[in-house]
């Protein structure tokens, strides 16, 4: 495991995030994050529906310019110069959002455009990383007709096929099979060893807790908890990373809310079934 | 990409100077609108193309079938040119199609092609400066309305130069283009007033009225107005000179055709001449100063922000609905009051189901409209039941609510969300038949009630009692034709297959065609009986016990029966 806290004055950290505080109208939805992220780390960020976790990454990624704040990512200043961040990073959204008329090999010739990777050049890269998938067959078929997994999967060749310093990645796996789930959490790991920074939002507390270097919890728009996991279990008791989440998340015990549900039976006064 | 868009790609790309001085990179702007228009040419055509389409089809070839759709209905245009010798009359007729048509289109177009939410995530997370970003967009509604616009005139761009020359052509030019301008103005305040009045999320069901309303309008027109021409109506007016003619935005740009090419002292011209150059630059004032900005802040809303919150609901009583109300009267409690219940709100909530059933109602109304007013209004004299020559307008008047209900019951299999339907498999009930019963309860409640109602009433009103008879039988035939119709065809349960490329599947236009002549045939017999009241009597009394027989028989329908989708 990759010590987390390098020393400041030796390297400069990847993202770095003051005191960012964030409203939708009246909504607060960051209340003062603020956190470095350094080269070769992934970063697990988790928190339970609302806490501002797609907020965050919305943030780091340039797409959301009215906050406040500083967001810094290799040293440039999110706020003054978005398209030299946008450069640098790599974006998997969730919900497999793509233009699903087109292929995979026009849709990432036209995203190779926007990141001025020559066409030729992107055109092998992907293809590689296509076939590799296991989607060779699929490069000039329509997506329309692509599962969920397979648009993933171009997803994820769209946000590393310019060689991202920075991976920020939004549930990855979803949808995806056992196998293509296993290529996914490797690859992130060889990146990692690359030097590449991976950011990773995910529900899916498991895969979470065995590649995160360091595991972010937010709740509530600020920071609940900050560390590798066996820094996390020292800290919280000798717990998985699914109680630890549970017990700095939800606002009453999870058995409370069990027994409700087994008490609408209403167990007693109901007749025994076939008594007929 | 085909080349017609790479023309146009070309054109707009022109001044690619000027957009480099703005800030604009070339290669991505090219790169946007290329990927922007290879998806154009695979969307589905909107126009008349009120049903959505689920297929597995690939959709190709988008923009030479809108080119020549709209070059035919360009050509329809002109045919006013040919009526009467007023210039004014002809070009304000055109500009009324012209403009409606473009403006309707577009606020379909809008949301749908033109402004893609999808964006958000795909193009604004890369290296892609604003100014890039939205010079792509501009370009990209300036190329789709060319596709429009252009074959939408050229037909009356022909009739121009050939009748007054090159200057025609030229006056006729500034003229089109200035009413361009003025629609996509009118189209940006239509959008920020319903986006004002509105919830976002309210945005795409009224979009989609709009869209129903638009296919009726373009219905009626084309029913009504060679009705008008054959009544010699629009070569009798005198535009000029009506009091209230500049109210009229088309005439503001024919006013400004004529005075350019035949000028006329009318005060009305100068003023239509005037307001046809100032409105549209006004217009663009505002929408460059105030509504773009405005607009795209409330467009961001529509694809509704992962970080929203659904607003909590009041939890007091809920007040039951007509439906609720219906169902508790004619279904029993169980499976089939769930069919009713269920089909009941589907088909006042289901977009997709609306698309599809909805325009026909409209061309229902429409033909109503058209065909009462023969000669020089509405005669009710025509509907007297004493006059046997009425029998076959009395007939068709009172058989014209099948139509609804087929219409009705050839789609309440279908839905986008079809797969919800395991959960028909997954139920314990013993008589899926019972479901199915409730659902055609739930049809003839909502689409054969009213309008039976209505005519009843009217006929009533018409004629006293004596139109009772004929009335009760039309009321029992149709009912059992509906029944007859799912008994033999259609044993699907509600809601529980994918909508296909016609809108419909195979089986629902198999369907309508058996129900058109099994209700003809019912109006055929009632015709040959309609003198005989006793005979009439018996008849529907008939017709009611074979549709308790049916009903009996739909109820005990099978499992291994029904119908599901693969």
């Amino acid at each position: 495991m990759k010590p987390y806290f390098y020393p400041m004055e030796t390297i400069q950290p990847v993202i770095e995030i003051s005191n960012l505080h964030k409203y939708y109208s009246q909504n607060r939805v960051l209340k003062g994050i603020s956190l470095k992220v350094y080269p070769g780390q992934i970063i697990g960020y988790i928190g339970p529906n609302g806490a501002g976790k797609s907020t965050t990454v919305k943030i780091i990624c340039g797409l959301l310019s009215n906050f406040e704040g500083e967001v810094r990512v290799k040293g440039i200043s999110v706020k003054e110069n978005p398209l030299a961040v946008k450069r640098m990073i790599g974006y998997v959204p969730e919900l497999a959002e793509l233009y699903e008329v087109l292929t995979p090999h026009e849709f990432l010739s036209f995203m190779a455009d926007l990141y001025e990777i020559p066409r030729q050049l992107a055109a092998e890269r992907f293809t590689k990383m296509l076939n590799a998938f296991g989607l060779s067959n699929n490069l000039h078929q329509r997506m329309e007709t692509f599962s969920k997994g397979m648009r993933q999967k171009v997803l994820i060749v769209s946000g590393l096929m310019h060689n991202p310093e920075v991976i920020i990645l939004d549930e990855p796996l979803s949808g995806l099979d056992a196998n293509s789930v296993i290529i996914v959490k490797e690859l992130m790991g060889k990146l990692a060893a690359a030097g590449k920074t991976i950011f990773y939002s995910s529900h899916m507390m498991d895969v979470v807790e065995k590649i995160s270097d360091r595991i972010i919890l937010i709740n509530n728009g600020v920071i609940a908890a900050d560390g590798s996991i066996e820094e996390l279990r020292q800290q919280k008791g000798n717990l998985s990373l699914e109680k630890i989440f549970a017990n700095l998340t939800s606002q009453g015990a999870h058995s409370d809310v069990v027994d409700e549900i087994m008490d609408a039976f209403d167990f007693i006064t109901e007749p025994k079934e076939n008594a007929v | 990409m085909n080349f017609i868009n790479a023309f146009l790609l070309s054109i707009f790309l022109k001044p690619a100077g000027l957009f480099e001085r703005l800030g604009v990179d070339i290669i991505k702007l090219k790169s946007l609108l290329n990927c922007k228009l290879i998806m154009d040419d695979r969307q589905p055509f909107s126009f008349g193309q009120s049903r959505q389409r689920q297929t597995n089809e690939p959709v190709n070839n988008t923009t030479w079938l809108a080119l020549g759709t709209y070059f035919i209905m360009g050509l329809i245009f002109i045919m006013f040119f040919f009526f009467g010798e007023s210039v004014i009359v002809h070009f304000t007729a055109f500009f009324s199609m012209y403009m409606v048509m473009l403006t309707l289109s577009l606020i379909v177009d809008f949301t749908r092609v033109l402004i893609d939410v999808r964006d958000n995530f795909i193009i604004l997370p890369k290296p892609v400066n604003e100014r890039t970003f939205l010079v792509a967009r501009i370009l990209h509604i300036a190329i789709h309305i060319s596709k429009m616009a252009i074959p939408l005139c050229l037909p009356a761009a022909i009739v121009a130069i050939i009748q007054h020359g090159i200057g025609g052509l030229a006056a006729f030019i500034i003229a089109a283009l200035l009413s361009t301008v003025f629609s996509i103005f009118l189209i940006n305040a239509t959008y920020l007033a319903i986006l004002h009045f509105s919830k976002p999320e309210k945005f795409k069901s009224i979009i989609n009225y709009l869209q129903i309303g638009f296919t009726i309008l373009i219905f009626g027109s084309y029913q009504l107005l060679p009705r008008l021409i054959d009544k010699g109506v629009l070569e009798n007016v005198d535009l000029n000179g009506l009091v209230w003619v500049n109210a009229l935005p088309p005439y503001w740009f024919a006013a400004l055709w004529q005075i350019v090419i035949t000028p006329v002292w009318n005060i009305n011209l100068f003023i239509g001449a005037f307001l046809a150059i100032c409105m549209p630059v006004a217009g663009i004032y505002l929408v460059v100063k105030f509504f773009a900005p405005a607009f795209n802040q409330k467009l961001s809303l529509i694809s509704g922000s992962s970080d929203s919150v659904p607003s909590l609901l009041s939890t007091g009583k809920i007040k039951p609905t007509w439906g609720d109300k219906i169902s508790a009267k004619i279904t029993k409690p169980g499976p089939e009051k769930m069919g009713f219940d269920f089909t009941w709100r589907m088909m006042l909530r289901s977009r997709e189901f609306k698309m599809l059933v909805y325009p026909g109602i409209g061309y229902l109304l429409v033909f109503f409209v058209v065909f009462s007013f023969k000669g020089d209004g509405l005669q009710t004299s025509s509907y007297l039941i004493s006059n046997p020559e009425n029998q076959i307008g009395i007939l068709a008047v009172l058989y014209s609510p099948a139509l609804l209900m087929m219409s009705a019951t050839s789609h309440i299999h279908l839905s986008q969300s079809w797969k919800a339907s395991w959960i028909y498999q997954m139920s314990p009930a013993e008589k899926p038949g019972h479901i199915i019963s409730g659902s055609i309860k739930a049809v003839i409640a909502q689409f054969m009630l009213l309008p039976f109602l209505i005519i009843g009433i009217a006929g009533i009103a018409l004629n006293g009692i004596t139109i009772i008879p004929a009335f009760l039988m039309a009321v029992a035939m149709q009912t059992m034709v509906l029944y007859l119709i799912i008994t033999i065809n259609n044993k699907s349960l509600p809601f529980s297959h994918p909508i296909t490329k016609s809108g419909g599947d195979g089986t629902s236009i198999a369907f309508g065609i058996m129900a058109l002549i099994l209700i003809g045939l019912m109006a055929l017999l009632h015709w040959l009986i309609f003198s005989y009241t006793w005979i009439m009597l018996a008849v529907t009394v008939t017709a009611l016990l074979i549709t308790w027989q049916l009903q009996k028989q739909i109820v005990n329908t099978l499992w291994m029966k029904i119908n599901f989708a693969k």
